[in-house]
C-alpha cells in the first residue's frame, strides 16, 4: 500500500468516527426519550399504587398498604410524598427499621426537611431513644417546612416533644421548651390552656397560671380555664385569686363537686384566716378561737381512734397546749400579733398530726391547714 | 520529538493510538446506550406482560408462551445468546480474537428483553456484556484495526456495559481485568477505565443518578462481629455451591434430552418459573427491589429462607432450559438473602452486640459473587462502591475469601468455565492466557500427520511407524482425537503375537495435549514429558486435532525463525 492510498485509509477511517458519533448522539437522543416515556409511565403506576397504599392504609390493612407503597416507591424513586407514606406506613406495621431507612435515605436528600425529621423523631420517641429524639425534633422545629398552617403544626410538634420530655424526666429541657412555646403561642384559649397544663406538669404553677390568665382574659367562660386557673391559684396560695376563678366556674357550671369544695375551702380561709391583713382585734381574736375550737375537736376524735402510744403522747401534748392557748384566749379580748402567730401555728401542727390517723378532714379543716402553709407550714 | 521527524510506519502507529483511544470513548458511549436501552426494554416488556397486578394465569401464560418463542428465535436464528454472554464472551476474547458478530448482540438483546422480561429469574448485566461486545467487535473491523487491538475492545465494551448496567465503573473495570481478561496487570487498564467513565456518564445522564440499591450505613459494631461475617462465609460457600453444582446437573439434564427437544427446553423452563412465580412473584427478572428490601430490614427471616430457596431453583431452571439472561443479578439476590438470614440470626442469638441484619445482607452479595462467579476482587471493589464506606472491606474480605475458598475446594472448575466445557469450548488456563508475545503451539505444530483409525490393525500402525519413523501415533476418527499409542506399544503387541488386533485395544486414552494458543514453554515441556508426539487439540471443539507437534516440526519451526529475524510466530 503506498503512501497515498494508506491516507485515503485514514480519511475513511476519521469518517467512520464521524459517523458513529453522529450515530451515537442518535441513539442518546432515542434512549433519552424512551427513558422519559418510561419515567411518565412508572409516575403513573406509583401514582396508582400510592392511591391504591392510601386505601388500605385508611382502612387499617397496613401491610398491603406497605406493599402498594413500596411499589409506588420503586416506580417513583425520588418522590417525597411517596417515600414518606411508606415509612409512615413502616412505622405503623412495626417495621421500624425499615421505616428508619427509608427517612434517613430521605432526609439525606433533605437534611432541613421538617416533616422527615418529625417522623425520625417519632420513631426514636417509639423506640425510646431519647437524645435521637430530642435531636430530631429540634432539626424538624429549626428545619424547613412546607405546605400551609405552618405555625399550627410547628407548635403541635413543639407540644408533642415537650410530652415527650415530660413523660422520660426531662424537666429542665422541657421547661425550657416550654417557655419558647409560650413565647410562641397564638391569641387561643386552647393554646394557653394547654401550655398551662404542660407548666403545672413540669412543676411551674407561676407560668400555668399565667397561661390561664390569659385564656380567660381571651375567654371568660372557659370553664376548664377558669377551674384549672383556681386551682393553680390555690396551689400557689393565692387564696383571693383562686375565690374568684372558683367562683366564676361555679357560676357557669355549678355541678362540678370538686370545684364547689375547693371553693368553700377557699372561702373558708379568706374568712377564717386570724392573720390576714386589716383586722380588727376582734375579728382576729375570733378566728383564733374558731380555729382553735375545730383544731381541739378534731384532736380528741382522734385521740379516741388512735392506739399508738407515741402518737397519743404527741396528741397529749398538742391538746394541752390548745387547753392552754384556749384559756389565754378567753381570758384576754385582744391577742397581740406574736400570740396570733403562734395560735396559727399551734393550730396547723393540730391539724397536721391528725391528718394521719382520723378520717377525711372537711372543708374547715382543709381551709386550716392551708392558712398554717401560708405562714410557714410546709406542704401537706 | 515532533511528528515531522518521526517515520511514516511510526506515524501510523501513533494514528492508531488515536484512533483507539477515540472508539474506546465511542464504544464506551455505544455500550452504555445499549445497556440502557436494554434496562427500559426489560421494564417495559415486563409492565406490558404482567401489568401491574397480574392473575395466576398470567404468570403461568406468559414465561411459556414467550419462552415458545424465544426457544424458536435462539434454535434458528441466535444459538450463541442462550445463557449469560460473560462465558460467550471470554471464549470470543481468548479463542477467537475477539470476535463477536453483531448479529449476536442484536439476539441477545432481542431474546433477553423476551425472557427477562417474561420473569425469568435472570440478570441483564451477563447479556449487555454480550451486546457490548457485539456492538463494539465490527466496529473493531471497520476501522481495521490489528488483532490485538480488536480483541481489546471487547473487554473494554464489556467494562463499559456493566458499569451503565449495575452503576458501579470501578467494579465494572476490574471485572473486565479478572474476569474476561484474566489478568488484573492488564494493559488495558487505562482503556477500560476511559469506557467505563463514559458509559456510566451516559447512564446517569439518562436515568438519573440513582443508586441501584438504598445501602444503609455499614457499621462493624463489636470485632467479634467478625466471628459472625466468618459464618457468612461459610453459609454463602455452601449456597454458592449449591446453585454451581444445581446449575451444572440442571444443564447436563436438559442437554441429555432428545435434540428436537431443544426448542421447546425454554417454554418448558418458563412453565416452571410461571408455577414458581404464583407462590413467590418476588423472584421474578432482576429482583433487585427485594434485594434492597432485604439490605433495608424489610424482610422477614421466613420470607427471605423462602426466597433464597426458590431465587435459586428459579435461576438453575431459567437458565439451564436455555433461556437469555446472566446469573450476575441472582447471585447478588442469593447473597442478599443468605446474608440477611445471617444478620437476623446473629442479631438474636451471638452472645455479642451485631448490626444489624442489613450489613450482613449487603456483605452476602459480594459473598456469593466471590463464590459463583469466582470473582473474588471484583466483590469486593462492588460492594465498597455501593458503601463507600472503608469499615466494610475486612468483614467483606473474611466472608468472600471463605465462600470463594469453600467454592474452588467443591468445585474446582469456575462456573463460566465449567458452562463452556458444557458446550464443549475448553478455555485457556489463566496461567496460559496472557502470553501474547511468545510462539504459540499453531506457530509450531504440523498439519502433515495421519490419524489412525482405531479399527485399523496393530500391524498397518507398525507399517505407518516404519514408513513416518514417528515414536508415537495419534489414533481416532473423524478429525477427534481418541488417544495416542506408541512405537514401543506397537512393537511390544507384535511381539505378543497381536498383529492382526486392531488398534483401539491398545491406545492410550488421555494422552497430553496442547492448545493451540499454549506457549511455547508449555509446548516443550509437555514434549519432554511425552517423547514422541503431542496432538494439538482444538479449544472449540472438544479433541478436534488441528495439528500435531513432534521433536521435528519443534527444530523445523525453530530453523525457519532463526533464518527469518521477522518471525511469523512473533
Amino acid at each position: 500500500m503506498d503512501e497515498a492510498s494508506t491516507f485515503r485509509v485514514l480519511n475513511r477511517e476519521i469518517f467512520l468516527l464521524i459517523a458513529l458519533s453522529v450515530g451515537a448522539v442518535g441513539v442518546y437522543a432515542f434512549t433519552k426519550s424512551m427513558a422519559t416515556k418510561e419515567q411518565q409511565m412508572d409516575a403513573r403506576i406509583a401514582a396508582i399504587s400510592y392511591e391504591e397504599g392510601q386505601r388500605q392504609f385508611s382502612s387499617r390493612q397496613t401491610e398491603k398498604a406497605i406493599d402498594s407503597f413500596r411499589k409506588a416507591t420503586t416506580d417513583a424513586l425520588k418522590d417525597r410524598t411517596y417515600a414518606l407514606a411508606l415509612a409512615n406506613a413502616l412505622a405503623a406495621g412495626n417495621h421500624d427499621g425499615e421505616a428508619q431507612q427509608t427517612l434517613l435515605r430521605l432526609r439525606e436528600a433533605n437534611p432541613e426537611d421538617a416533616e422527615i425529621n418529625s417522623e425520625l423523631a417519632r420513631l426514636a420517641a417509639k423506640r425510646g431513644e431519647v437524645d435521637d429524639a430530642v435531636h430530631y425534633y429540634q432539626n424538624a422545629l429549626y428545619g424547613r417546612w412546607a405546605g400551609t398552617g405552618i405555625d399550627d403544626r410547628k407548635l403541635q410538634l413543639r407540644v408533642e416533644l415537650i410530652r415527650f420530655l415530660l413523660v422520660h424526666q426531662q424537666r429542665d429541657i422541657a421547661l425550657s421548651e416550654l417557655l419558647i412555646l409560650d413565647a410562641d403561642l397564638p391569641r387561643s384559649a386552647v393554646a394557653h390552656v394547654e401550655t398551662a397544663r404542660l407548666f403545672l406538669q413540669a412543676g411551674d404553677p407561676q407560668h400555668a397560671l399565667k397561661n390561664y390568665d390569659a385564656a380567660i382574659e381571651l375567654d371568660k367562660d372557659n370553664v376548664d380555664a377558669l377551674t384549672e386557673a383556681g386551682e393553680a391559684a390555690f396551689r400557689l396560695g393565692d387564696i383571693p385569686r383562686a375565690e374568684v376563678y372558683l367562683k366564676a366556674t361555679v357560676r357557669l357550671n355549678p355541678k362540678i363537686e370538686k370545684t364547689r369544695r375547693l371553693l368553700s375551702v377557699a372561702e373558708m380561709v379568706m374568712s377564717g384566716d386570724p392573720l390576714a391583713p386589716h383586722l380588727t382585734k376582734q375579728e382576729e381574736h375570733e378566728r383564733l378561737l374558731r380555729g382553735l375550737t375545730q383544731a381541739s375537736h378534731r384532736l380528741e376524735v382522734a385521740l379516741s381512734q388512735t392506739t399508738d402510744s407515741r402518737e397519743i403522747s404527741q396528741l397529749n401534748t398538742l391538746g394541752e397546749q390548745a387547753l392552754a392557748m384556749e384559756s389565754e384566749l378567753h381570758s384576754e379580748l385582744s391577742p397581740d400579733s406574736e400570740q396570733t402567730k403562734a395560735g396559727v401555728e399551734l393550730i396547723y401542727a393540730i391539724e397536721k398530726a391528725t391528718s394521719a390517723s382520723t378520717e377525711e378532714p372537711d372543708d374547715f379543716d382543709l381551709a386550716l391547714l392551708r392558712i398554717g402553709q401560708k405562714y410557714g407550714g410546709a406542704q401537706p | 520529538m515532533s511528528t515531522a521527524n518521526l517515520s511514516f510506519m511510526q506515524r501510523l502507529r501513533l494514528r492508531e493510538n488515536h484512533i483507539f483511544f477515540a472508539l474506546t470513548i465511542i464504544i464506551g458511549i455505544l455500550a452504555g446506550l445499549a445497556a440502557v436501552l436494554f434496562t427500559l426494554a426489560i421494564k417495559g416488556t415486563t409492565y406490558l406482560l404482567f401489568g401491574i397486578a397480574p392473575s395466576n394465569l398470567r404468570y403461568i401464560l406468559v414465561p411459556t408462551l414467550m419462552s415458545l418463542v424465544t426457544g424458536f428465535l435462539l434454535a434458528k436464528f441466535f444459538p450463541e445468546a442462550r445463557g449469560s454472554g460473560v462465558p460467550q464472551i471470554e471464549a470470543a476474547y481468548h479463542l477467537n480474537q475477539g470476535e463477536v458478530p453483531f448479529r449476536v448482540a442484536f439476539g441477545k438483546f432481542l431474546t433477553g428483553v423476551l425472557c427477562i422480561g417474561s420473569g425469568h429469574s435472570m440478570g441483564r448485566e451477563g447479556p449487555s456484556v454480550q451486546i457490548a461486545a457485539g456492538i463494539a467487535s465490527p466496529i473493531g473491523k471497520w476501522f481495521h484495526l490489528s488483532p490485538v487491538r480488536a480483541q481489546s475492545l471487547v473487554p473494554v465494551a464489556a467494562a463499559a456495559a456493566l458499569s451503565a448496567a449495575f452503576n458501579t465503573p470501578v467494579a465494572a473495570v476490574i471485572f473486565a481485568l479478572e474476569e474476561i481478561i484474566g489478568d488484573m496487570n492488564a494493559t488495558l487498564l487505562g482503556s477500560t477505565v476511559v469506557a467505563s467513565v463514559a458509559a456510566v456518564i451516559v447512564e446517569r445522564s439518562i436515568l438519573g443518578n440513582n443508586p441501584i440499591f438504598h445501602v444503609p450505613a455499614y457499621h462493624l459494631v463489636n470485632p467479634a462481629e467478625l466471628i459472625g461475617y466468618l459464618v457468612l462465609g461459610i453459609v454463602g460457600g455452601i449456597v454458592s455451591l449449591a446453585f454451581c453444582k444445581g446449575l451444572l446437573s440442571a444443564r447436563l439434564l436438559f442437554h441429555g434430552m432428545p435434540k428436537w427437544t431443544k426448542i421447546l427446553q425454554p417454554a418448558l423452563g418458563g412453565l416452571i418459573i410461571g408455577v414458581i412465580l404464583i407462590f413467590f412473584p418476588q423472584v421474578m427478572g432482576v429482583g433487585y427491589q427485594f434485594v434492597d428490601q432485604a439490605m433495608n430490614g424489610g424482610l422477614l427471616l421466613k420470607t427471605m429462607v423462602l426466597l433464597c430457596f426458590a431465587k435459586l431453583v428459579a435461576t438453575i431452571v431459567s437458565y439451564s432450559s436455555g433461556n437469555a439472561g446472566g446469573i450476575f443479578a441472582p447471585s447478588l439476590y442469593l447473597g442478599a438473602m443468605a446474608g440477611g438470614v445471617v444478620g437476623v440470626l446473629m442479631h438474636r442469638f451471638a452472645p455479642f452486640p451485631t448490626g444489624d441484619p442489613g450489613a450482613y445482607a449487603l456483605v452476602g452479595m459480594g459473598t456469593l459473587f466471590a463464590g459463583i462467579i469466582r470473582a473474588p476482587m471484583t466483590s469486593v471493589f462492588m460492594i465498597f462502591e455501593l458503601t463507600q464506606d472503608y469499615q466494610v472491606l475486612v468483614p467483606l474480605m473474611v466472608a468472600n475469601m471463605i465462600s470463594y475458598l469453600i467454592s474452588r475446594r467443591y468445585q474446582p472448575v469456575p462456573l463460566y468455565r465449567a458452562l463452556l466445557e458444557q458446550d464443549y469450548v475448553h478455555m485457556p488456563l489463566p496461567g496460559t492466557r496472557q502470553t501474547t508475545d511468545l510462539w504459540r503451539a499453531r506457530d509450531v505444530m504440523t498439519r502433515e500427520f495421519t490419524l489412525v483409525s482405531p479399527d485399523s490393525s496393530i500391524q498397518l500402525a507398525s507399517a505407518i511407524v516404519a514408513e513416518t519413523n514417528a515414536q508415537s501415533l495419534p489414533v481416532g476418527n473423524n478429525g477427534a482425537c481418541l488417544g495416542l499409542v506408541t512405537r514401543d506399544q506397537i512393537e511390544r503387541a507384535l511381539k505378543s503375537g497381536a498383529a492382526n488386533d486392531v488398534i483401539g485395544t491398545i491406545v492410550t486414552d488421555n494422552c497430553a495435549h496442547v492448545h493451540p494458543d499454549h506457549p511455547f514453554d508449555l509446548v516443550l515441556d509437555r514434549l519432554a514429558k511425552n517423547p514422541g508426539l503431542l496432538p494439538v487439540l482444538s479449544r472449540n471443539q472438544m479433541n478436534h486435532v488441528e495439528g500435531v507437534i513432534t521433536p521435528q516440526s519443534v527444530v523445523q519451526f525453530l530453523q525457519r525463525e532463526f533464518e527469518a529475524p521477522t518471525g511469523s510466530g512473533q
